[in-house]
Formats: structure tokens, C-alpha cells, sequence
């Protein structure tokens, strides 16, 4: 008999309570202290040579999210390789909800970007900067992830090509990550050189709880969709208190419906 | 107000926006119980 194919575990990686803990603390601390605690930086030229200051403080949110939305697509990446290794379900699950989180921060990016942009340089979006291209390619790439699985039959055939999709798609990160550096004009800011930060302490700390508190904050997403989704393939594994099945471990059968 | 202060509050305000909308619709998936609405699907088991 054709084992079923429906995830069997709601096992979270990380504990769901902390990494809701560390994102409702943080990720409101990184906006309080870019405005009150990081001293205003002088990066962009705008239109006419006008140099836009302020603006910079996107910056504590734009490249938090930027790497938040990377590790998401690593994790689905990630997930994905491991169904194809295991042929588990639940990785199946995973890796689509890593991606789908991953595309959700991929248009905060974009969108925090071009306001910063339209501030700094002028114009919404610049066709000549190498990092900007390589993102909206990852970001575009990973929206078809979506094209490809829904137009695919749930099963076991489509959990094998989101997970192709998925871990073909994660070269593009480091790509995307080094653009900045090895692109010949240097329009983006580049925060980090191999000459060393250009950030002074204040301006650290902040970037570095924006990064801890959207690292937390995916987390949190991917584990609560991932939860979602079991719940709603398997309705009647659900308790009937309403607890969150995330923390607990399938007791009952699996589902023969579609996942995801 | 520093110029620009609009940018900021857009990039800011949207970001919240957004988390806060993911949130709101992923946490009522969560607060619906399946195994209500599903009738006895299952239940006999």
C-alpha cells in the first residue's frame, strides 16, 4: 500500500514563545533607538547633489528585513534539500512556508528601498545597480515558486519540484549578498567593507537588534504558517481547547488530503 | 522635522503595516478550529 503522504509532526525547530519574545522586543527597540540613540549618517547623494540625511534612518529596518528575507529562502532551501533527502512531508511544509515568508519580507525590501531611493538618489528604482537587479531576480525567482507549485496536483510530484525550485533558487543569495562588492559602481551604500564598518558604536547597536528582532520575527512567521498549514491538513489532530498544535507532537494518524 | 521625515515614516509605516496584517490573518487560521468546522471528519478514529 502507497504509504500516505501528509506531514506527521508539528515539532518546532525553535522554541515559537522566544522567538515571539525576542521579535514583540526588539524589533520595536531597533525603531526607537534609530531615532532616539544612532547619530544621523551622511550616505547618498540626492537629486541636484541635495544630500538627504534623515532618510538613512530606513536603513535600520530595509537591511534587517533584506536579511531576514535571506535566511527565510535559506531555510526553505534548506527544508526543501532535506525533503528531497528524507521524502518527509513536513519538510515539505516548511520549505514552502520559509519561501513564502521570504517573498513577504522580499517586497518589504523592495518597497522600503525605492522610498529610501526616491530619497537619497531621486528616483524610485536604478536599473544600473547591480544589487537591485540581483534582488528583484531572487525575488522574482522565488514568486514562481508559487506559479510552480500551484499549478502542480498536491503530492508528492509537487512537493519534489517546489523543493528543486527552492534549493536552485538559494545560489542566488550569496549573490545577491556580494553584488555590492564585486559590482564595478558602487551606487548602493555598502555598509560593510573589507576595510571594515562604516558604522560607529550607536549605529551597531541599533542595526544589530533590527537584525536579532527580524531574525526572530521570520522565525516566528515560518513557524506559525508552518502551523497553520498542518492544522488545516490535518483539522482533526487539532485540540479542541484551541491550543497551538506548534509545541506538540502528532498524536493521531496523518491526513490523506493535500498539504499547503 | 528633518527632511525626508515623510520617506521614513512610509518605509517604517509600511513594514508594520504588513507584519501586523501577516499576524492578524495567520493567528485567525490559527484561533479557527478545524475540528469544529470539519464536522465529524475523522472524529470516529
Amino acid at each position: 500500500m502507497q504509504p500516505v503522504f501528509a506531514p506527521r509532526t508539528t515539532r518546532a525547530r525553535v522554541s515559537p514563545r522566544l522567538a515571539a519574545i525576542l521579535a514583540i522586543a526588539l524589533v520595536p527597540l531597533s525603531a526607537i533607538l534609530a531615532f532616539a540613540w544612532a547619530p544621523i549618517a551622511t550616505i547618498g547623494l540626492g537629486e541636484h547633489g541635495v544630500q538627504y540625511d534623515f532618510p538613512q534612518k530606513v536603513f535600520y529596518w530595509h537591511v534587517p528585513v533584506a536579511l531576514a528575507a535571506y535566511a527565510a529562502f535559506a531555510a526553505g532551501a534548506w527544508n526543501g534539500l532535506l525533503y528531497l533527502l528524507k521524502d518527509d512531508a513536513d519538510y515539505d511544509v516548511r520549505s514552502y512556508a520559509g519561501v513564502h515568508v521570504g517573498v513577504v519580507f522580499g517586497t518589504l525590501v523592495l518597497l522600503t528601498g525605492s522610498i529610501w531611493a526616491k530619497a537619497a538618489w531621486g528616483v524610485w528604482w536604478n536599473w544600473g545597480d547591480t544589487q537591485l537587479l540581483v534582488f528583484l531576480t531572487l525575488y522574482l525567482f522565488y514568486a514562481a515558486y508559487f506559479v510552480l507549485r500551484f499549478s502542480i496536483d498536491p503530492g508528492r510530484a509537487r512537493a519534489k519540484a517546489s523543493a528543486v525550485f527552492s534549493v536552485v533558487g538559494v545560489a542566488l543569495v550569496p549573490l545577491s549578498f556580494m553584488a555590492i562588492r564585486i559590482a564595478d559602481t558602487l551606487i548602493h551604500p555598502v555598509v560593510i567593507t573589507s576595510d571594515g564598518s562604516r558604522l560607529t558604536g550607536p549605529m551597531w547597536g541599533t542595526f544589530a537588534i533590527g537584525v536579532l528582532g527580524f531574525f526572530a520575527l521570520s522565525m516566528l512567521m515560518v513557524q506559525l504558517e508552518v502551523a497553520a498549514k498542518l492544522r488545516a491538513s490535518r483539522g482533526w489532530c487539532a485540540s479542541d481547547d484551541g491550543e497551538s498544535s506548534i509545541d506538540s507532537e502528532s498524536r493521531s494518524e496523518p491526513a490523506t488530503v493535500a498539504h499547503a | 522635522m528633518h527632511d525626508g521625515w515623510e520617506s521614513v515614516a512610509a518605509a517604517y509605516g509600511i513594514v508594520v503595516f504588513a507584519i501586523v496584517v501577516w499576524m492578524w490573518m495567520i493567528l485567525g487560521k490559527l484561533r479557527r478550529n478545524p475540528a469544529r468546522e470539519r464536522s465529524t471528519i475523522g472524529r470516529e478514529r
